[in-house]
């Protein structure tokens, strides 16, 4: 207590500590005024007595200080002109300050960069949702078994009528709509109506969906928009409720807009608007495929726990309506080996990482997070590496020191002051850094052409921590070295004495591993880069098996023949004249799907006569007669699809070479006769009995359907005999293909009733598309494997400086004795290439077994390719030379004399 | 050299407090001058305080709360600031005063005539 009141005193006097420095004076002068008064009347003269007075007293100014001194914080003014000291003394070293700031930076910067989109994605409870711990999300098994697929609306309304224990359960469908400016798509979920009430959001403006705004089938157009939209597109007007919005060709009217930061589940992507599930308008069979067709299965299914309910009883009560849907709909609710389909429901905790692809992200996650980690390590050991140079070097210093009377306890404070301030300036660095990371991150390309919309600003807590941890580990990193330094035998240091073994041959210090730890792990980042780059070059040349260079396409679902569910066939020979008439077109052809775009139809094939049981997996293509010419597809034997291949002749094939040689490995496939069976997807219609083709031509092996598949059985059948019930059209101009997809979008109109009208597009966009993944990987590698690079310049440059400080006597004794600059200069540098090879061959070590590991994603590209290895060689070659050559030069400044003088 | 012609004695480390506190708690509330002059009386002249050393002394005293001070018309009207003992002053003068005591009852022991 009596400390606290004495602390209060000195606040309070350093408030007034001018006033009260005067006052001080003044009474002092008035002590030598009585004083010198008291001599005068003794019979001094004045000025006798105002000496004798003074000389009585005492120095003034001294006194003076003494007294303001009684007041001051000792403590804190020391720390202050400790401060004062080591920013004077870090002043005079720029380079090796700025090295280990950015070491510092880089580590920490990638770190939390890294962090915070971890956060973001995965482990943040969803923004803007009240309660988020009382949701759960409801999965009903896929086909092939896996147990987290969408369920089908009617089977969402049977858990909602039969499941006591949640308060509400919503449903939602992820879509990208158009908008009226071309290019433009937005992320958009169309959902129930009560999915905003489930959820628990408020909007901020207007309102949610009303009862009776959504009916599936009889929805009406309206919206409900993000916040992000509605600055973007309305400029925040208070009165944007009923303005209008044209999505997908069809204007939507503003209802209301959400909170912002409201995301879907997926990836926490910011969808731009809500839109009712099943507008009103559409082809009765869509709405009916919505309503009734159970075997839709194409919703995301949430729910809110009812008060006093628990996940526990929501199961219970789910298996009774997966007991009943299994007898009242049995043969809707099997899947495709004939089990029945189970309902799970997770947590939303639980279901936050995706459980469909949890291998997946967790692999991704894994993969980012040892990167940032591989980064921070090495930044870690720079910065450890950097202090004990730098510490090292200054044994003389530190020794002067300790002779003039320094404490050992002052010098390492001296040294640690001086470790703080880095620390300080390393962290706003790596703040800094991370946030321009997280900026950059946001403009990276994703996969289907819609903005990336997730709130990744970093938290300031997340900040503050990496702000604490660059202090940390500075102050870790300089406390043992400091303290070392401080034990020095003051007279030995003096003489210049190195400390450590000067030996002939190499000791490995832990100094050295850590340096060659660094440029192994830059290899390893590096060389993935490469890999992964290369493979995205390989992807995008001629081994695609078709060039899309001007052809522009637009997908259209094909509108019903009269009562029966076949496709109107007609209409595609009618667009197709229609097309083909038009200026600019050099060609036109009408397919189920697109070569590494999408639409296909996949398929179980087996030879004539073989057993159903063998027959292998494969990827079809209904085509058009043309079409094979159009996109480019090279022949190897016999013919395309012709005009003749029309419903009534024999249906025809054409296979590619790896189907070939799987079903006729030893005779001419030419001629021969195989069982397709049509496998359920999005685009294979009804179902259908298998039927027979005979083949009528071979093409060349390439990658037709997605990137690295060019192994995979592929064949294209005629359009006419096998129909679909969505098809691409596309066209091939003259010009480019930007002059084809305004002609498309003139001439085809895009009805409103589509269910997912796809806006014309640039096809070798849409292909690129596809490859953004990898596209993604190879960028993030490369920044990564820069940013390593970049440390492990850094930590040559440390061990090598380290060394020439540490070895400057000896190489003094090798120059008197007659040895020449360059000779000790290459000694130095052949050391620094040793570095770099120990850290050339150790990345490799550890690069070829992880490149093995992801070699399926590497494509035209061996995980061993000696190119790029090879490259990453001798960039990293050049990276040990260019940090290792400014400390080196240092040793041709050597002065033998002045050295060796200093005995 | 003493005005008495006396020897003048250096102060004895750590008494300079235990002085002033005596000096105010005998005279009352009194500014630095004042203080100098009653322990250079009182003393006649024998203890060599170096005048001005009252003051960061002074200082100190109240940093730790021991006296407060109040600017004040001095006897000849000028303006003079007073140092008053406080409570906590004057504990600390109880214990000053019996630490001192105790230590040259101790010293005396040591250095007492020797009884036959």
């Amino acid at each position: 207590m009596e400390r606290l009141v004495e602390f209060w005193r000195r606040v309070r006097h350093w408030w007034q500590r001018d006033r009260l420095s005067r006052e001080l004076d003044a009474e002092m002068r008035f002590h030598l005024e009585m004083a010198a008064a008291e001599y005068r009347r003794e019979g001094l003269s004045d000025r006798a007595a105002a000496a004798a007075a003074h000389r009585r007293f005492g120095n003034l100014t001294w006194l003076a200080e003494q007294g303001a001194e009684a007041w001051s914080w000792p403590a804190v003014e020391q720390f202050l002109r400790d401060i004062g000291l080591a920013a004077r003394t870090l002043a005079k070293r720029p380079v090796w300050v700025l090295v280990t700031v950015a070491s510092l930076a880089f580590g920490l910067g990638a770190a939390t960069a890294v962090f915070t989109v971890a956060n973001a994605l995965f482990l943040r409870p969803p923004a803007a949702v009240s309660h988020p711990e009382r949701l759960v999300v409801l999965y009903t098994s896929r086909d092939d078994g896996t147990a987290y697929g969408q369920s089908s609306y009617a089977d969402y309304r049977d858990v909602g009528a039969s499941v006591p224990s949640l308060a509400g359960v919503a449903a939602s469908q992820y879509d990208a709509v158009t908008t009226d400016t071309p290019g433009e798509r937005l992320f958009i979920e169309r959902v129930t109506g009560n999915y905003f009430d489930v959820m628990g959001v408020a909007p901020v403006v207007g309102r949610t969906f009303a009862a009776g705004e959504t009916t599936p089938g009889q929805a009406e157009a309206v919206a409900v928009i993000s916040a992000s939209l509605w600055e973007r597109r309305f400029q925040r007007d208070p009165r944007v409720v009923g303005r209008t919005a044209r999505l997908n060709g069809r204007l939507h009217t503003v209802i209301g807009v959400a909170p912002p930061g409201l995301a879907s589940r997926f990836l926490s992507l910011q969808p731009d608007a809500w839109l009712p599930l099943g507008l009103a308008d559409e082809d009765p069979r869509v709405r009916n495929a919505i309503l009734e067709r159970r075997t839709t299965r194409d919703l995301r299914v949430l729910g809110r726990l009812a008060p006093g309910a628990d996940v526990g009883r929501v199961r219970a009560q789910v298996a009774v309506v997966e007991r009943r849907l299994l007898a009242t709909h049995r043969d809707d609710w099997l899947d495709q080996d004939g089990r029945p389909r189970h309902l799970t429901v997770l947590t939303e905790r639980a279901a936050r990482i995706d459980p469909a692809n949890r291998a997946l992200l967790i692999t991704v996650g894994g993969f980012f997070g040892a990167v940032s980690l591989l980064i921070l390590l090495a930044a870690c050991t720079n910065v450890m590496s950097l202090f004990l140079a730098e510490i090292g070097r200054r044994r003389r210093e530190v020794a002067v020191r300790l002779a003039l009377g320094a404490s050992r306890s002052r010098v390492v404070r001296l040294l640690m002051t001086e470790a703080l301030l880095i620390g300080l300036a390393g962290g706003l660095a790596g703040a800094i850094l991370a946030d321009a990371g997280l900026k950059m991150l946001v403009r990276l390309p994703m996969p289907f052409g819609v903005p990336f919309q997730v709130d990744l600003s970093a938290d300031w807590r997340v900040l503050a921590a990496a702000f604490v941890l660059a202090v940390g580990a500075s102050l870790a990193f300089a406390l043992a070295p400091s303290i070392q330094a401080s034990r020095l035998h003051v007279l030995s240091s003096l003489k210049r004495e190195t400390v450590g073994l000067v030996a002939a041959g190499r000791r490995v210090s832990l100094r050295t591993a850590l340096v060659v730890a660094q440029l192994a792990a830059a290899l390893v980042l590096v060389c993935g880069a490469t890999l992964m780059t290369r493979s995205v070059r390989a992807t995008s040349d001629a081994e695609l098996g078709i060039a899309p260079d001007r052809i522009a396409t637009m997908t259209k679902r094909l509108p019903r023949a009269g009562e029966g569910d076949e496709p109107d066939l007609q209409f595609v020979r009618t667009i197709g004249e229609r097309l083909a008439g038009q200026p600019g077109v050099a060609g036109v052809a009408v397919s189920a799907g697109l070569e590494l775009a999408g639409g296909q139809i996949g398929m179980r094939v087996a030879a004539e006569g073989t057993d159903p049981k063998t027959a292998r997996f494969g990827v079809s293509n209904a085509v058009t007669p043309g079409y094979l010419e159009l996109l480019g597809v090279k022949m190897r034997r016999g013919r395309t699809i012709q005009e003749g291949d029309v419903a009534g002749a024999p249906l025809v094939a054409i296979v590619n070479e790896p189907m070939a040689h799987l079903l006729w490995p030893s005779t001419d496939p030419i001629g021969r006769r195989f069982v397709l069976e049509r496998l359920p997807g999005p685009n294979s219609g009804d179902p259908r009995d298998p039927r027979i083709f005979e083949v009528a031509g071979v093409a060349r092996r390439a990658v037709y359907w997605e990137v690295g598949t060019d192994e995979v059985p592929y064949c294209w059948t005629s359009l006419y005999q096998d129909p679909a019930p969505t098809v691409a059209v596309s066209l091939k101009g003259a010009g480019s293909a930007g002059d084809m997809v305004q002609l498309l979008r003139r001439s085809v109109e895009i009805e409103r009733d589509e269910v997912t009208p796809v806006e014309p597009s640039v096809l070798a966009d849409r292909i690129a598309a596809n490859l953004a993944p990898q596209r993604l990987a190879s960028r993030v590698l490369g920044w990564g494997g820069a940013f390593a690079l970049a440390l492990a310049v850094i930590g040559v440059f440390g061990s090598v400086s380290f060394t020439v400080a540490r070895r400057t006597r000896e190489f003094a004794v090798r120059l008197a004795v007659g040895a020449r600059h360059r000779q000790i200069l290459a000694r130095v540098v052949l050391d620094g290439l040793g570095l770099a090879a120990a850290g050339v061959i150790g990345g490799t070590l550890v690069a070829v077994p992880l490149a093995w590991l992801i070699r399926n994603q590497l494509y035209g590209v061996s995980p061993i390719d000696p190119v790029s290895y090879g490259l990453t060689a001798i960039l990293l070659a050049g990276a040990a030379a260019a940090g290792g050559i400014l400390p080196a030069r240092r040793v041709l400044r050597i002065d033998p004399v002045a050295v060796l003088k200093e005995e | 050299m003493g005005k008495n012609g006396d020897r003048q004695l250096d102060l004895l480390p750590g008494t300079l407090y235990m002085l002033i506190l005596k000096t105010l708690a005998r005279m009352g509330p009194s500014h630095g001058y004042g203080i100098a002059q009653f322990i250079k009386q009182t003393t006649g002249d024998v203890l060599r305080v170096e005048e001005g050393s009252l003051y960061p002394a002074l200082q100190r005293m109240l940093v730790k709360g021991w006296v407060t001070a109040e600017w004040q018309r001095s006897e000849n009207n000028r303006q003079a600031r007073y140092y008053r003992l406080t409570p906590a002053g004057r504990r600390q003068l109880t214990a000053e005063v019996s630490d001192y005591s105790a230590m040259v009852a101790a010293i005396a022991r040591v250095i007492a005539p020797v009884a036959e």
